[in-house]
């Protein structure tokens, strides 16, 4: 610890400097920033029908995690961003300019809008804009996007569940029905026949045990079809995803002291790593003996005088003497 | 002061402890500009700056009075430093200014770093004949020592020449150094760097004091001087007084 502050006061300049420049650079930058407007929106996450809301199951899953997972990704896709960039006052823009230039818009539009979880159901939206208009035609747009997006995914996943167990369910009947009419034949052909009657005949129980196990999956393929059925009615009804908070603006421009507080400390927190690094660098390459200490302690020496650096000002310089 | 004004030896007396108040700094002081053409020159030329110069000068001889104290107040002493540079002539002539001023001893500063010697140009004193005169032989050794003081005499080096080392082999071999315990109250040698021949001269004398420059001296030198000279007491030069009082007392600095 001594070695460091030692250190530090031998070079008190060189330590500083980088604090004191990254909180200008950084108090600069975000005064040069134009002014700027949030909107916010929320909206209402649960686990997708037939699985068990998550709100009253205890479960430790947090939807509104997985959703922003998911919708920090699609803000990486040009396929999203277009979407997002169809409804909004840029969409004419897009239009014009479907090249470069629209991509480069489109991404700017995507580090506008921050994705945050402030509860397990909630997942919250900002975004920024260069005036509340936009900002909340952004917010706006995001939702509406992401919830389509997701809602429209389900349901195709839905679709595509029913037509399955639709499908498994018309064989499973089939399959049924076939067992069943060869158990009936074969029991009024040999009605009588024999000292135990039909019931004891091989045949008839083995016919018997076909029908049961068709009878089980039938059963089975048209309780997943309802469950699929169920899904599907669910994301057409109420979706997966519904906005709670519509997009909303304050209509104020975000705090310039706020701004410059934040400015300030994130300037202060990287000067001083660097500075971190710097008085680490000094301390570790330091091999020159400073005070006492490293005589009498590491060298066993006696220590008989300390002559300090004397300091005279001549004029406009310093000399040591 | 020429050699024949060489005042009459004293007896040695006991060792004055050289804890120092500010008025006894003041007169020291007073009296390194009194009338003194070398230390004059030691001042500096600028008239402004002399006043300053001499309170340094008192200060640092206050420094090295306090040391030869700790030490034990040895009438001979060797100052050596780890590398060039370190502030070992500087030393040496406040320690000559303290055994002169401070013990009222008749001292005399042997200027044995032969060669890079700069006590004689420090002091505006005659660059020779001195020490490798003396050691060749083509001079006395009363006729070399300068008095620049009441009680301090310089022995240049002298005209050294080429060969710095043989002459320095030939003074550890010879008998010089006695003469010079003999014709003196107190002696203080400035020896070469240690890092030099510096070695063998130091053995000469009875007590050495290393001199150490804060923040400059590897610490590794230093544990080589260590083990050479048998733990010699240390100089502190030029240590930094960045660090606040305050702070110093917290990090528990022994000072």
């Amino acid at each position: 610890m001594r070695r460091y502050v030692q250190a530090f006061f031998r070079h008190p300049f060189l330590l500083t400097m980088p604090i004191v420049i990254a909180v200008v650079i950084s108090l600069g930058y975000q005064v040069r920033q134009p002014r700027s407007f949030v909107a916010n929106a929320s909206m209402w996450c649960d686990v997708p029908v037939p699985n068990q809301s998550s709100i009253f199951s205890g479960t430790s899953e947090l939807p509104s995690a997985s959703q922003s997972v998911v919708l920090t990704e699609l803000l990486q896709t040009r396929e999203f961003l277009s979407k997002v960039g169809k409804s909004g006052p840029w969409a004419g823009y897009l239009a014009a300019h479907p090249g470069p230039d629209g991509d480069r818009l489109l991404f700017q539009l995507a580090g506008n809008v921050s994705v945050s979880t402030p509860g397990p159901h909630v997942l919250a939206i900002a975004t920024k804009g260069a005036s509340s208009e936009d900002a909340l035609a952004l917010a706006k747009s995001v939702a509406d996007a992401y919830v389509a997006e997701v809602n429209d995914t389900q349901r195709a996943r839905a679709q595509s569940s029913v037509g399955f167990y639709k499908l498994q369910v018309d064989q499973a009947r089939t399959a049924l029905t076939a067992a069943q009419d060869k158990l009936t034949k074969y029991l009024a052909a040999n009605q009588g026949s024999g000292p135990l009657g039909a019931l004891a005949d091989a045949t008839v129980t083995q016919l018997t045990q076909a029908a049961s196990v068709a009878q089980s999956n039938y059963d089975q393929a048209a309780s997943h079809l309802t469950d699929a059925g169920v899904g599907l009615s669910s994301v057409a009804d109420s979706g997966v995803l519904r906005v709670f908070d519509s997009p909303r603006t304050t209509g104020l421009p975000v705090s310039r002291k706020k701004k410059l507080i934040f400015g300030g400390v994130a300037g202060l927190f990287a000067g001083a790593m660097v500075s971190l690094f710097i008085l680490l660098f000094l301390v570790v390459g330091d091999r020159a003996v400073h005070g006492t200490g490293d005589l009498e302690d590491l060298l066993g020496m006696q220590v008989v005088g300390t002559i300090d650096q004397f300091k005279t000002k001549i004029r406009s310089g310093k000399s040591g003497s | 002061m020429s050699a024949e004004m060489k005042p009459p030896r004293r007896p040695r007396g006991p060792v004055p402890f050289s804890v120092v108040d500010n008025a006894s700094r003041q007169a020291l002081a007073a009296e390194l500009g009194d009338g003194e053409a070398t230390f004059a020159h030691l001042l500096g030329p600028h008239a402004g700056l002399q006043a300053k110069q001499r309170e340094l000068w008192a200060k640092l001889t206050e420094e090295c009075s306090s040391a030869l104290a700790l030490m034990g107040g040895p009438a001979s002493v060797g100052v050596t430093s780890c590398l060039r540079g370190e502030g070992r002539s500087t030393i040496g002539i406040a320690m000559g200014l303290a055994q002169s001023f401070r013990y009222g001893r008749t001292t005399v500063l042997v200027e044995a770093d032969l060669e890079k010697p700069s006590l004689a140009k420090t002091l505006g004193a005659k660059a020779g004949p001195g020490l490798a005169d003396v050691l060749r032989g083509h001079a006395e050794l009363d006729s070399c020592i300068q008095w620049i003081g009441k009680k301090l005499g310089l022995l240049p080096a002298g005209n050294v020449g080429a060969d710095a080392t043989r002459l320095l082999a030939r003074l550890t071999a010879g008998e010089l150094m006695s003469e010079l315990v003999e014709r003196s109250d107190a002696l203080v040698v400035d020896l070469p760097p240690f890092s030099g021949p510096g070695v063998g001269v130091a053995r000469l004398c009875p007590r050495i004091v290393l001199v150490v420059r804060a923040d400059s001296t590897p610490v590794e030198a230093a544990r080589r001087a260590a083990g050479e000279l048998e733990r010699p007491p240390v100089i502190i030069n030029r240590a930094s007084a960045d660090v606040p009082r305050w702070m110093r007392s917290m990090l528990r600095e022994r000072r």
